[in-house]
């Protein structure tokens, strides 16, 4: 049953994780800074799954970069663009809808019992 | 030590992919593990250690996880599956073809038809290849040039604008017109071509006729040296694309004129001759092709009203 859980969880939080990281990177943040962020937001994940999504939404021009040299280590910056604020909006309302949606028949679940 | 243990996990993830992103996600995995094993020392009050390195790794996740979880850098190519259709294809060609060859050597003369018909099997294979590759050519450019977004298209339209005009183009261009015209001017008599496919002799590709064309042909070039000048010099960028595309048509006019009068040698095969006059063709089809693109530009760039205005949109 903990493997189904796990997988449930890991499923939804990936979901969850990209969304949470395009509300984080309403200004500019690198990796690290992101991670940090999201654990103080409740949504514990895996490190190393972060650089990929930040490549994936990279790639799909919701995010840009750039590599700042200044500091004791070179850390590649990501800030949300124009197009994906356009995503993030939809996506959040869509969310919201989902959530709604599942409380109430939460609610219809408990009213049966 | 420490070096080693990230160097591991990082080669580990980056092991399949291309080196330029390989590269990046190695520099961004690294900042992160040390970022990481600073943060988690200094929350415990001790200095970075291997054990403190080792942890961090362990929260990052598996290796092969992550890696499988960044996207994919495959090339167009073996993305569509187009890559292993042509070589499908070109492996049976090539099988056909060593069969005709084995063919004709164990028994030479004497198995022509189906050496013909393998022959014939080969070049089906072939015209199968270019429709291939024609149907997935038309995919990727409807997917990467239509299906880009309206800041993409701008930002190709405003680089294809601004190339145009880029004094390394110019130059690269004036350069390759000069060459061209020092060549044919200097050389075109002594320019070697194959006489026949059987025959393998080399003679002379132009006549002494052909001299009629060299007023006209150096003419061109000039005349292209200088609109590609005034790109540099002009703030009207579309005058020299219109003169451009006026000189192209001029140039096309020049091989339709030379296809036409043939002043080639009489000592070519009919099929070098015929090869000849298809490859002129298919010169005059380009400057027609390139006098209609560079009108377009012309169009765009009077439209925007100069780079200055285009780069501002």
């Amino acid at each position: 049953m903990d493997d189904i859980l796990e997988r449930f969880e890991a499923e939804v939080k990936r979901g969850v994780m990209q969304v949470a990281v395009m509300c984080l990177l309403q200004r500019e943040r690198y990796g690290y800074d992101i991670i940090r962020n999201l654990k103080e937001a409740g949504i514990g994940v895996e490190e190393g799954t972060l650089y990929p999504i930040l490549r994936r939404l990279e790639d799909e021009r919701i995010l840009s970069s750039r590599w700042v040299t200044e500091g004791p280590r070179p850390r590649k910056y990501y800030v949300i663009t124009e197009y994906g604020k356009e995503i993030r909006g939809r996506l959040l309302a869509s969310l919201k809808s989902i959530s709604r949606a599942v409380e109430s028949l939460e609610k219809g679940m408990n009213g049966e019992d | 030590m420490i070096d080693d243990i990230i160097d591991a996990y990082i080669g580990e993830v980056t092991r399949e992919m291309g080196a330029s992103q390989g590269v990046e996600v190695s520099k961004e995995l690294r900042a992160h593990i040390l970022d990481s094993a600073e943060a988690l020392a200094a929350e415990r009050n001790v200095t970075v250690s291997e054990e403190i390195v080792r942890e961090v790794i362990g929260r990052m996740g598996p290796a092969e996880k992550i890696a499988a979880m960044y996207p994919s850098r495959e090339t167009f190519l073996k993305k569509s599956r187009m890559w292993k259709a042509i070589k499908a294809l070109a492996g049976v060609a090539a099988a056909f073809l060593a069969i005709g060859v084995l063919l004709s050597l164990v028994a030479p003369g004497q198995v022509d038809v189906p050496v013909h018909t393998i022959l014939m099997v080969v070049s089906a294979l072939a015209l199968a290849i270019v429709v291939i590759s024609a149907i997935f050519m038309a995919i990727y450019i409807y997917e990467s040039r239509l299906k880009a977004t309206y800041e993409e298209r701008l930002k190709r339209l405003n680089k294809s604008l601004s190339d145009m005009a880029s004094p390394l183009k110019v130059a690269l261009a004036i350069l390759s017109i000069a060459a061209w015209l020092a060549i044919i001017n200097l050389f075109w008599q002594r320019i070697p071509f194959l006489m026949g496919l059987q025959e393998g002799r080399m003679i002379s590709l132009f006549t002494p006729e052909f001299g009629v064309f060299l007023p006209y042909i150096n003419l061109l070039g000039a005349c292209t040296i200088v609109a590609e000048l005034l790109f540099v010099l002009i703030r009207q960028k579309w005058v020299p694309a219109v003169i451009e595309s006026a000189l192209d048509v001029g140039n096309s006019l020049l091989v339709a004129w030379i296809y036409l009068s043939f002043p080639f040698s009489p000592e070519f095969t009919p099929l070098i001759a015929a090869m000849i006059k298809v490859v002129l063709l298919l010169i005059a089809l380009g400057f027609l092709i390139g006098a209609a693109k560079k009108l377009w530009k012309a169009a765009q760039l009077f439209i925007h009203g100069g780079l200055e205005s285009c780069r501002a949109i």
